[in-house]
């Protein structure tokens, strides 16, 4: 949010900056009819490197908001407690590449001549990075599979010692009380069902110019982890109803 | 003469050699019952502290001492299932997050 917020800002300054070289430019014919041929040339010259300026500016903001937003990503990956090791290394590894590209990218934006070229690199910027399409959604999605693959796990745990409990009961618990661990075991399972092996399908999509395609490709995970937390939402207070109805 | 004083030395030093071999079987017997014994004691109280730690260190309510013999606070019944719920509280905290963040609209082109 803060580096959007940043991103915003900045971006917001240099289309100013624009702004006044257009403005700048827009301004040079009036004053054509009072100058020199040389000083309408001047001025013309001026306008185009205040473009220039305010071009390279704007793609700067733009690249710079994306490697803050790459640094937070970093540090969720690093901090996760739900991500398995494999996990982590893919996305840190992919994490780091993005940071040096666009570092590099930034270095060469900032040196080009033309405001076509850094036009180009404001493209590969996007294109070949896809970092808030692509990178954020999925460490996100990454890290909520894997947080709900460890509360399917802890959901199991609290199944065997509820049975247990159960077990213990007169009868074997009431009908209610089954009813509940009965649904509790089946939410698990569907919940299971549902993560199956997204993480492997996020992980696994590559950036591009067709936004619409990496949408489509990200669409069944975001729908697995929608389904699966329900699942275990249900789950859980289930587990937590035959809690509250045995004693302590 | 000569020779009554030779066997008398050479008997006497016999008999002194038998006395200190059956001192030192005595003592060697003893020593090794009681070091089996220690040993026993030692391999015991090590099994024990051993066992301790690991429990400890397994359920996370704090490592045993080793070989205090006392047992650590496992959670068990209602106990256990209320942590686990806790657990899957927080599990299901960070998923819920997570997905928010992932339907976010992105910005910027992407």
């Amino acid at each position: 949010m803060k580096a959007a917020l940043r991103l915003g800002a900045t971006a917001a300054a240099a289309a100013l900056a624009l702004g006044a070289a257009g403005s700048a430019y827009a301004a040079t014919p009036g004053a054509t009819a009072t100058t020199t041929a040389s000083a309408t040339s001047t001025g013309k010259t001026t306008a185009a490197q205040a473009r220039l300026t305010a071009a390279k500016d704007l793609a700067t903001s733009r690249i710079q908001g994306r490697l803050a937003t790459l640094r937070a990503l970093a540090l969720a990956v690093q901090d996760s407690k739900y991500l398995t090791s494999a996990e982590q290394s893919t996305l840190s590894t992919q994490i780091s590449s993005d940071l040096s590209g666009l570092t590099a990218l930034q270095t060469k934006a900032s040196a080009e001549t033309t405001v076509a070229a850094v036009h180009t690199d404001e493209t590969a910027m996007v294109d070949d990075y896809r970092v808030y399409l692509l990178m954020a959604p999925q460490v996100r999605l990454t890290e909520a599979l894997a947080a709900e693959t460890d509360a399917a796990s802890t959901l199991q745990k609290a199944y065997v010692a509820l049975s247990d409990l159960l077990a213990k009961q007169s009868g074997g618990g009431t009908s209610e009380q089954k009813s509940e661990l009965a649904d509790l075991q089946s939410q698990i399972i569907a919940a299971q069902a549902a993560i199956g092996n997204e993480v492997a399908a996020v992980l696994a999509i590559q950036p591009g110019p067709d936004a619409n395609s990496i949408e489509t490709a990200l669409a069944p995970a975001r729908s697995a982890v929608k389904t699966a937390h329900a699942d275990l939402l249900k789950a859980r207070d289930d587990a937590k109803a035959l809690r509250s109805s045995l004693k302590s | 003469m000569k020779k009554t004083c030779i066997g008398t030395v050479v008997a006497g030093a016999v008999l002194c050699a038998l006395a200190l071999a059956g001192c030192q079987g005595k003592s060697a017997s003893g020593g090794g019952s009681s070091a089996v014994s220690g040993a026993a004691v030692a391999a015991t109280g090590a099994a024990t502290g051993g066992g301790n730690g690991s429990q400890g260190s397994m359920t996370g309510t704090g490592a045993g001492n080793p070989g205090d013999g006392v047992p650590s606070a496992t959670p068990t019944g209602t106990a256990a299932v209320d942590n686990e719920l806790n657990t899957v509280d927080q599990q299901l905290g960070t998923a819920g997050s997570d997905l928010a963040q992932a339907t976010q609209s992105p910005s910027d082109g992407g």
